[in-house]
């Protein structure tokens, strides 16, 4: 127990630096991009032409002629307790406003995450009961190939099969809960078929270890082997790659969102990107990094679980 | 069955190499000549896939198309695996504080998501090619130099190393003749796959209008032009997005080959 606490410990330790990291990426962004706000409120109305001094003291009175660390301590102060500050399009709280589009996201994100989980495990482990055989051939070669599909390619092809031709799914929107089965379906697919051929892998890869001679020489079928022995271990590397997947579509997905009108956390970053909303984009970056590296830090905790020589500080 | 895939796709990759190369002498007309009075018309002797919505030429467009995006793919790979690898050598040559440093900054740039540091390109320099390249470059050589500094470290303890510099060899002759040509192998895997995805985010980008810009020919503007039209008429999506696909097709099965023969990496092999 007590190595497992280190172990967490020490992960979340690791994790502080990057934090800061990407604040530092979201606040330098801001900073280079966002040209002078103390000349930009003075020249708010174009009739006034304001003197250097009264500029100045603006600057002054803004703080932003104090050193660039106070500066930042002054704006990762205000991030603490939720201040974003202002998107410059319409001057909404950038927060509130993330915050009211995240149930969509979170929603398309927690779908799409059960599909990978069930289809990717599923087909992991029927592609090695069937090894060698046909049905592991072909799922291999369909899998490769759905995987290079790009998801708005499959996102148009099925709008043109389940909306236009057969009419059965809603093309976009939010209402009724159907319109979010393509959407999922478009994220989710190609990551889908890369955990199964991944969770293959690893599977076979751990089935010609001695332990698993072993268990094989006792007389236990493949199926038992698979299940009872090597599962657990083979999962590690199919748990990182889900978690960094679905980190990816906490962060919103531009494309998927902006293709079936889903308004959610992408389609305030790519409408932010557009209208170069600098305070939107530095809210964006920071709540997708920061959601990604929690992720990530679940994820190890989930390793750890599966295979304790993790967090007794073995490489696998 | 696997060699036989592995030449197929070869072949595709090459061929779309060498269109993307004599795409002037290979395409039938000229890709931007616009002909209201002949929009998405059905494929004919004149025009062999039909034409788009504002009369394009729609194989000309393929042909130009391809240039584009694998001329950038390949463009924005060779800028990551440049500095991704002399961060990499560097790193895991020399050793030492250097190398602690390198570490650290690789670890956060590969804690931030991708997606994060191509908003935030895109969001500072503005959307457009330049800045693409440039977002695409910043989140993926952290990946590469990883991979490279843990192939350098097992390299580094090697004899014929220790020979090299027995005989005199100076650090920049060593790393050139000795560890160099030893981790180019390894790495390919990593290049196919990172040309693949590579394809996708330009197509992807483009297609959002943050990438290139229309009226240039390029997959994802074409199919980004093709949702409007789509819904009476399938060939103008299905054309463009079928060369994606056959590209990231023909790349995965190479990366998959390729993976199967050479790589014994655990890093490299987690990627896919």
């Amino acid at each position: 127990m007590n190595d497992t606490l280190r172990y967490i410990m020490t992960k979340i330790f690791l994790a502080i630096p990057i934090l800061i990291g990407i604040t530092l990426l979201a606040f330098g962004l801001g900073l280079i991009a966002r040209g002078d706000p103390a000349l930009a409120r003075l020249t708010v109305d174009p009739d006034y032409i304001p003197t250097e001094e009264e500029v100045q003291a603006l600057r002054e009175e803004m703080g932003l002629t104090d050193p660039i660390f106070i500066q930042y301590g002054r704006w990762i102060s205000g991030v603490v307790k939720g201040d974003l500050g202002e998107s410059y399009l319409d001057d909404k709280p950038v927060l509130s406003e993330m915050l009211r589009l995240l149930p969509n996201t979170l929603l398309l994100s927690f779908m799409s995450l059960t599909l990978i989980v069930v289809l990717g495990l599923l087909g992991g482990i029927l592609l090695v009961v069937f090894q060698d055989r046909l049905f592991d051939v072909i799922g291999r070669i369909l899998s490769i190939f759905i995987m290079s599909v790009p998801g708005f390619c499959l996102a148009y092809f099925m709008i043109w099969v389940f909306a236009q031709k057969l009419k059965l799914l809603p093309t976009s929107g939010t209402e009724p809960m159907t319109a979010f089965i393509m959407p999922c379906l478009a994220l989710a697919l190609s990551s889908a078929c890369l955990v199964a051929r991944l969770l293959r892998s690893s599977i076979l890869g751990e089935l010609v270890q001695d332990y698993a001679l072993t268990a094989r020489a006792k007389g236990l079928r493949k199926s038992q082997l698979v299940f009872r022995h090597t599962l657990r271990n083979a999962l590690t590397p199919s748990v990182t790659h889900i978690a960094n997947v679905f980190g990816g579509f906490l962060g919103g997905s531009m494309i998927t969102e902006s293709i079936f009108s889903i308004p959610g956390i992408g389609t305030y970053a790519l409408t932010a990107i557009n209208n170069r909303d600098y305070t939107a984009i530095q809210g964006y970056v920071l709540f997708t990094g920061f959601a990604f590296v929690l992720v990530c830090l679940l994820s190890d905790l989930i390793c750890s679980y599966l295979n304790p020589q993790i967090r007794l500080g073995r490489r696998v | 069955m696997k060699k036989f895939l592995f030449y197929c796709a070869l072949t595709i990759l090459i061929a779309f190499i060498f269109i993307g190369i004599f795409a002037d002498l290979i395409a039938p007309m000229d890709p931007d000549a616009i002909n209201m009075a002949n929009s998405l018309a059905s494929p004919s002797a004149e025009h062999l896939l039909g034409t788009d919505h504002l009369g394009r030429d729609l194989l000309s467009r393929l042909i130009y198309g391809s240039r584009s995006s694998v001329f950038i793919a390949f463009f924005a790979t060779g800028c990551t695996l440049l500095l991704g690898l002399t961060i990499g050598l560097v790193s895991g040559y020399f050793g030492g504080w250097e190398d602690q440093l390198i570490q650290g900054v690789v670890n956060i740039f590969q804690g931030i998501p991708s997606t994060a540091f191509v908003v935030a390109v895109l969001g500072l320099l503005g959307p457009g090619i330049k800045s693409l390249l440039i977002a695409i470059v910043v989140s993926s050589w952290a990946r590469f130099s990883r991979v490279v500094r843990n192939q350098v470290l097992g390299i580094r303890e090697m004899h014929y190393i220790e020979g090299a510099r027995a005989m005199g060899g100076s650090n920049l002759y060593i790393i050139r003749r000795h560890v160099l040509p030893n981790i180019l192998l390894p790495l390919l895997v990593l290049i196919a796959t990172r040309i693949g995805s590579t394809v996708l985010t330009v197509a992807a980008m483009s297609f959002l209008g943050l990438g290139l810009r229309a009226p240039a020919s390029d997959w994802g503007i074409m199919i980004n032009d093709a949702k409007l039209y789509f819904v009476n008429d399938f060939r103008v999506l299905l054309a463009p997005a079928t060369c994606l696909t056959l590209f990231c097709l023909s790349i995965n099965l190479i990366a998959d080959y390729l993976r199967d023969h050479l790589d014994n990496d655990a890093d490299t092999a987690r990627i896919l």
